[in-house]
């Protein structure tokens, strides 16, 4: 990334305390958002946003595996995200680890609940086949091809289009077995299980420059950021999970503030969202 | 530059999904398929060499879990009587190209390059100040080249997309061929960064990948003696076959990577698995040339379209 000089420093956060950006958003205002589903035909599901010039890609697959001893009645869902060098010349070899650890574990606390599995996003239960014995391990992948900032954002985005894209085999299990004997089971090719994604949540990010907050910030304005907060909202208004980054400190009054006005933006994110992951799934069925 | 030698694919996909039984082998799948197994034994011990129908091809479906086998194949048919591949191509057919310039914005080139069902994004970063001082070359660009591979690119989920010995062998692999038609000697004591990233893997992805850099050093304004093309071709069942995909390229029989100057008429690459006599192989590299040749007008007429409306944007 490029070195802001202090005048441009200037233009930013003036423009930012004036409700006019440089590309002329105001600062609750989303860059426009491309969908697209069905880009990895290999994978069960798989979605590909484009954030302006943020371009993330996220494709869900499905293995069977053995739930864990202490859940046997739920399935197991694995988050990974992977900086491309192809974002940014700093991701070659191992300088994309740090960035790609901090975002798959900021989506899996906003996405998955806690480490019993419980206030999931995404209902595990629904993921197992026999109790005990086979269930279905979700493994999501994420992968950044151009970062123009609001990464998590668009990770979310991407993963909640990719989950409504998903198709999970029908599985019959073929015999009944006793004790400790993996069951057979039979998986179809033909037909496949929808996934419930209405109660999948979004992720808003509210960056602080100065004295006000911006929704979506691009990474020159990320570059200019005191302190963010990320907070997941689902479609209820219910908060699924919240990280800050940032050193600077937050006034208790302030992020409460910023919690209201993520849940307002939410609403309005929520929907566009719907409409677009919507009209995506019927042009990938059309053509 | 000409290298032959044997096969060094990466342990992974090619194990599991594509059992090769022999005729009095076979492997048991599911319950179901254990009485279909038995039918096709019986009929393959009666005729030595009966062709087996292969199960769904794996890229038009979502993979299917490997909790149990797949269905093995007895003697595999890559080439129908009547002429037809496994993808219904004839033996001399590409597979289809489709190639995009300027998808990431923030790189200083870049290109998505498909050829089939292999999707490669490059994006180029430079000419720029070298970031690690003690590896900058005083007369010359240094020309940089990072091959990943994403998780999902292969049909069973790859653990390690980074690093593995198959990535680095194939980033040299690109940095050669690509080194070699950049005017280095223009730009000294700067960097230049090729990053090829793998979205589908289906056969190829070497050929891809080189193209798509071609692409994107075109799109970042590189001057280069000339573009480099690539193209792979196999020869199965006795036929040589151009641009094999990732069934054919599993087969086992051998595949030869070529990668030419198209205007120079030079070879930049030349690789070689499995063996053949030399003869064919004068065929099989003839046959890979041409594909190269192929796919040179093809990016030619895309540059040229993008130049059009590069012209148009800025109202010439």
């Amino acid at each position: 990334m490029v070195g802001l000089s202090v005048g441009e420093k200037h233009f930013i956060q003036g423009g930012i305390a004036q409700d006019l950006r440089s590309d002329g958003r105001k600062r609750l205002t989303y860059r426009p958002i491309y969908v697209e589903t069905g880009v990895i035909p290999q994978a069960h599901g798989s979605a590909r946003i484009r954030l302006g010039a943020t371009d993330v890609i996220a494709s869900v697959k499905a293995e069977l595996g053995k739930p864990s001893a202490l859940q046997p009645d739920k399935g197991k869902i694995a988050i990974y995200v992977d900086c491309s060098p192809t974002a940014a010349p700093m991701f070659e070899g191992r300088g994309g680890e740090e960035l790609s650890t901090e975002l798959s574990v900021a989506l899996q606390r906003c996405l998955l609940g806690g480490k019993s599995g419980s206030g999931s996003g995404i209902d595990p239960s629904s993921l197992v086949i026999v109790e005990g014995k086979v269930c279905w391990d979700l493994y999501i992948d994420g992968l950044v091809i151009s970062s123009d900032g609001n990464l998590l954002d668009a990770l979310g985005a991407a993963i909640k289009a990719a989950l409504s894209n998903t198709g999970i085999p029908k599985v019959n299990v073929a015999s009944e077995t006793s004790g400790d004997e993996q069951p057979e089971v039979n998986i179809s090719d033909e037909e496949f299980l929808q996934f419930d994604t209405s109660g999948i949540p979004v992720i808003v990010t509210l960056t602080k420059v100065g004295r006000h907050y911006i929704v979506d910030a691009t990474s020159e304005e990320e570059s200019q950021i005191s302190s963010a907060i990320s907070i997941s909202i689902n479609r209820k208004g219910h908060i699924c999970g919240l990280t800050k980054r940032g050193g600077a400190g937050l006034d208790p009054s302030i992020i409460l503030d910023m919690i209201s006005v993520a849940k307002h933006v939410s609403e309005q994110l929520i929907n566009k969202l719907d409409s677009e992951i919507a009209a995506a799934e019927a042009n990938e069925e059309e053509s | 530059m000409m290298q032959v030698r044997p096969n060094l694919d990466y342990e992974g996909p090619k194990s599991h999904q594509h059992h090769r039984a022999f005729v009095f082998g076979f492997e048991y799948g599911f319950l179901k398929e254990k009485l279909d197994q038995k039918e096709a034994a019986k009929r393959a011990n009666e005729q030595l060499g009966f062709v087996f129908d292969i199960g769904p091809n794996p890229w038009s479906k979502p993979a299917t879990s490997s909790f149990g086998c797949k269905p093995s194949l007895v003697k595999m048919e890559y080439v129908s009587p009547e002429g037809l591949r496994l993808d219904g191509r004839r033996p001399m057919e590409m597979r289809q190209i489709r190639a995009e310039i300027g998808t990431v914005a923030r790189a200083d080139g870049s290109a998505v390059f498909e050829m089939g069902n292999t999707k490669v994004i490059a994006a180029v970063y430079g000419p720029r100040e070298v970031q690690n001082r003690s590896q900058q070359i005083s007369d010359q660009a240094l020309v940089r080249c990072e091959y990943s591979m994403a998780n999902f690119s292969t049909g069973d989920r790859m653990r390690k997309p980074k690093g593995d010995r198959r990535s680095t062998e194939i980033s040299l692999v690109i940095r050669q061929t690509m080194e070699a038609c950049i005017l280095t000697h223009l730009m000294p004591r700067s960097q230049i960064d090729i990053f090829v990233q793998v979205l589908q893997a289906d056969g190829g992805t070497r050929s891809a990948c080189i193209n798509a850099a071609t692409l994107a050093l075109a799109d970042a304004g590189i001057p280069m003696r000339d573009i480099v093309t690539s193209c792979s071709a196999g020869y199965l069942n006795s036929t040589p076959l151009l641009d094999l995909n990732y069934i054919e390229d599993s087969a086992g029989g051998p595949d030869v990577t070529v990668g030419i100057l198209p205007k120079l008429d030079k070879v930049t690459l030349l690789q070689m698995d499995a063996k053949l006599p030399l003869d064919i192989f004068e065929n099989v590299m003839g046959l890979a040339t041409e594909g190269c040749k192929a796919v040179a007008n093809y990016i030619r007429e895309v540059l040229l379209e993008n130049t059009k409306q590069l012209e148009y944007r800025r109202g010439l």
